[in-house]
């Protein structure tokens, strides 16, 4: 957003700082009908303008080419000027006096504007330099023209009207295509044929020998009553240039030798009356088809099951709208479930105009058995030709329908054996409650069952086994025991330490630790003094520094046993840190 | 005191009174049934599978009364759904392969041993499938544990019999599986008499192909309004997702 702000007012500044001038230009200010018109808009200005906008123009009077953009530099005793020019190829697309603009344009904040240009469009105009020689004196459009004819112009609604295009000419020209095709308001329309390349044939139209070449052949339906009438069809063409020659067929020696002058040139709007249906001798079962048709009923098997599915088929063909044909009323049907009926479509596209065949199936299944009869279809419509409405009438169809049940349906084959006997199965009973499935494979509850209860077992047996290791070595046990005793001598030397009982204190640290020893050597404490202890701590791979403190450690307490006075309270919680150490330095030993 | 005893009462009584009231609406729609109604008896059975009942037998009379109000799309939906829930019913299967039989596109029926086929691979529930797994595993654990417990095996008959067991165990259990992956297995009936499928979601979009009322179809993605279905050949199109219903 800010940076749109910014570039308005660096756009706004630059064009306010630019000398800008905005011209419009035509080439020719009478022009006949069909012939082009170059209108140029130029946006000149000292400096590069960065964003141009498009230039607000009415250009509704004519058929437009372009625009064609180019960008100009001039320098001129050291200015420049940039000139932007935006060229319109423009057809009138009526005779008379029109304007051209005037042009706006808004730059920086500022509009431009330009003159109003007059243009005469004349019908009959004198050929324009470059335009073939040789068709005598007459206008472009004398000698290049769409001519449009309708196979009827007065009709009832729905009624066909074939409309033909043709391109009548008697110049070379080139690149032919359509420029503006009728939107047929009011009207519904069905393209029989276009042209994909020009296949003309010559036709004498006033004494004069004209190429006619058919370009759109179209079918048309109107929809209401009332005065209609149908757009004109342009189409553009190019006219080849035919400096020096002397005939305009000289052409067919160099069909594309010259430069060509681009004109559009459009039918004239056509009128078409059409009448409302008449209301008298309207039948009951016409539903707006309007055409000449026929019908045609049939339905397979004739021979069924009761609860069997009967197709029956009927088929409207003919020349009009099949699109608008509705689906036959069956009536009332007594004994028969009917199905609402599928319907398809099948065109029949010729030059002469539209039709087809439009087709209704129908299912049917009979309820119960004997012989029945399906009664005749009817099918109404207006004949615009004996302008009357007819009603058409198929032969009634009979049916033998034989009761009882079909045979087993699991060993049938095929879609008859499959649906015979298949009534519907009664209702279920009025319930007294609802049940449920229990949905256990969406049960978080159960899969947790089917993973916790394994789970629990597997963790049962490991527990037993660990259990089982346990007391089968005494080692173990006795480790066990020797860490226990351990640890409570160590709880209460300090409870003593808090009661500042030195001599009890020191005595149940030295208890724990040779305590802890006569496990560890599988020797009674009474018979390891201190030479047993470090030999017997050697050997089991006790390091030596190790066994150095353990000793250090039983002396001291030995010694504070007997003088409680030089071992104050700070000196006992040292004892009893370095104590719990070596315990479990002891431990990790093993 | 008296206040929470009635929000005990409230709290263990509303949902039996919630379920008194669905099971009238089923009766009433029997009784619109009855009576030709169809409509509103389907008006009926859609206020009790709207509640969130899933009885087969909702469902399946459901399937009637859109059977009979010419809906043949939902009756084909509520028939399927019918028969997942009770598989074995020969009413909802008849039922079903009437209205299939009846829409317009049809597909290959399936007769003799195929069919066969189909009715025995879909004799079993799911909460049956899933019984069955759950005792013959918890079977083989408990023989497997036993062997661990004592550390040697009873007699060859523990051995057999935990083989047995995992072996059975695994079937049910891959068994089940298929059977979940192919019920969940995202599929729409189509419920609208007929529509064009498109080449993208959009009604401006090409038209791919026709499908008409009650043919199911592989619900492949959701966008916005639209939903991508494929047909069983694997081509797929856009349909409105307002014109058909999951399965």
């Amino acid at each position: 957003m800010k940076t749109a702000l910014w570039l308005g007012l660096l756009l706004a500044a630059a064009a306010q700082a630019a000398q800008i001038r905005f011209e419009a230009n035509a080439n020719r200010a009478r022009v006949g009908q069909g012939e082009a018109i170059l209108f140029t808009l130029s946006i000149i200005s000292d400096e590069n303008l960065a964003q141009v906008p498009a230039p607000e123009l009415d250009l509704s009077e004519f058929y437009v080419e372009g625009p064609s953009i180019s960008t100009r530099v001039e320098m001129v005793n050291f200015r420049t000027t940039f000139t932007r020019e935006l060229s319109y190829s423009l057809t009138a697309r009526r005779a008379g006096k029109l304007r051209l603009g005037p042009a706006r344009i808004e730059i920086g904040g500022q509009t431009y504007q330009t003159r109003a240009i007059e243009v005469e469009v004349v019908a009959g105009a004198a050929r324009q330099q470059g335009a073939p020689t040789g068709a005598g004196s007459e206008g472009l459009e004398d000698n290049l023209f769409v001519r449009v004819r309708a196979d009827r112009q007065k009709v009832y609604v729905g009624q066909q009207v074939v409309l033909e295009y043709q391109l009548c000419y008697r110049y070379p020209i080139t690149s032919v295509g359509f420029r503006e095709l009728p939107d047929y308001a009011g009207f519904w329309a069905k393209e029989l044929y276009v042209a994909q390349q020009l296949s003309p044939k010559v036709e004498a139209i006033g004494g004069v020998d004209f190429q006619v070449a058919p370009l759109r052949l179209m079918a048309i339906y109107p929809t209401s009553d009332g005065l209609h009438q149908v757009a004109p069809l342009a189409i553009s063409c190019k006219l080849v240039s035919q400096r020096g020659r002397t005939s305009m067929w000289d052409f067919l020696d160099d069909p594309f030798g010259g430069r060509g002058q681009s004109v559009v040139v459009a039918s004239e709007p056509l009128r078409i009356e059409v009448l409302p249906l008449p209301q008298a001798g309207r039948p009951p079962q016409f539903s707006g088809a309007v055409g000449r048709y026929t019908l045609q009923a049939r339905a397979q098997p004739l021979v069924v099951a009761a609860g069997d599915p009967v197709t029956l088929v009927v088929e409207v063909s003919g020349e009009g709208n099949i699109n608008a044909i509705e689906a036959p009323s069956l009536g009332s049907l007594p004994g028969f479930t009917v199905y609402e009926p599928k319907s398809e479509s099948k065109e029949r596209v010729e030059k002469t105009g539209y039709g087809g065949t439009r087709r209704f199936e129908y299912i049917l299944i009979p309820q119960g058995g004997g012989v029945q009869e399906l009664p005749p279809v009817s099918f109404a419509f207006f004949d615009p030709a004996q302008r009357q409405y007819r009603t058409l009438q198929s032969a009634p169809i009979r049916l033998e329908v034989q009761g009882g049940l079909a045979p087993d349906l699991a060993g049938g084959t095929g879609q008859a054996a499959l649906a015979a006997g298949q009534e519907l199965q009664p209702l279920q009973p009025d319930l007294q409650a609802f049940s449920a499935p229990l949905q256990l494979h969406r049960s978080a509850l159960f899969w947790g069952v089917q993973v916790a209860l394994p789970l629990a077992g597997l963790g049962l047996l490991l527990h037993r086994r660990r259990r089982q290791r346990r007391e089968g070595d005494p080692s173990l046990v006795r480790r066990r025991r020797a860490r226990g005793e351990a640890g409570n001598r160590l709880r209460l030397a300090a409870q003593l330490l808090a009661q500042g009982d030195s001599p009890t204190f020191h005595a149940e640290i030295q208890r724990a630790l040779l305590a802890l020893l006569a496990d560890r050597l599988e020797r009674p404490a009474a018979g390891l003094t201190s030479q047993v202890r470090a030999q017997l701590l050697a050997e089991r791979g006790v390091p030596a520094a190790l066994v150095a403190q353990v000793e250090e450690l039983l002396a001291t307490c030995d010694f504070a046993r007997f003088a409680p006075a030089a071992h104050p309270a700070e000196q006992m919680a040292q004892v009893q840190v370095r104590a719990a150490e070596l315990l479990a330095a002891l431990e990790q030993q093993g | 005191m008296s206040r929470w005893l009635l929000l005990l009462v409230c709290w263990l009584g509303g949902p039996a009174w919630a379920q008194t009231d669905l099971v009238g609406a089923f009766n009433r729609g029997n009784e619109y049934y009855r009576q030709g109604q169809y409509p509103q008896a389907r008006d009926q059975y859609l206020e009790v599978v709207a509640a969130g009942v899933q009885d087969p037998r909702a469902y399946y009379n459901l399937g009637n009364a859109c059977f009979k109000a010419g809906r043949l799309g939902e009756a084909v939906l509520w028939y399927k759904r019918a028969q997942r829930l009770a598989p074995r019913d020969s009413e909802v299967r008849a039922n079903l392969r009437l209205a299939e039989a009846l829409r317009f596109d049809q597909t290959s029926p399936r007769g003799g041993a195929g069919q066969w086929l189909e009715e025995l691979y879909l004799f079993p529930t799911l909460d049956e499938l899933c019984l069955a797994f759950s005792l013959f595993f918890l079977a083989a654990c408990g023989l497997g544990g036993w062997r661990l417990w004592r550390g040697a095996w009873a007699g060859g008959w523990q051995l057999a019999a935990l083989i047995g067991c995992a072996a059975v165990a695994v079937a049910a259990g891959g068994y089940l599986g298929a059977r979940v992956y192919g019920e969940t297995r995202p599929q729409v009936v189509v419920l609208a008499a007929e529509l064009n499928a498109r080449s993208g979601p959009g009604p401006e979009q090409p038209a791919v192909f026709a499908v008409r009322e009650g043919a199911c179809l592989e619900l492949a993605r959701r966008e916005g309004d639209w939903v991508l279905v494929r047909l069983p050949g694997g081509l797929g199109g856009w349909l409105p997702a307002q014109s058909v219903e999951a399965l």
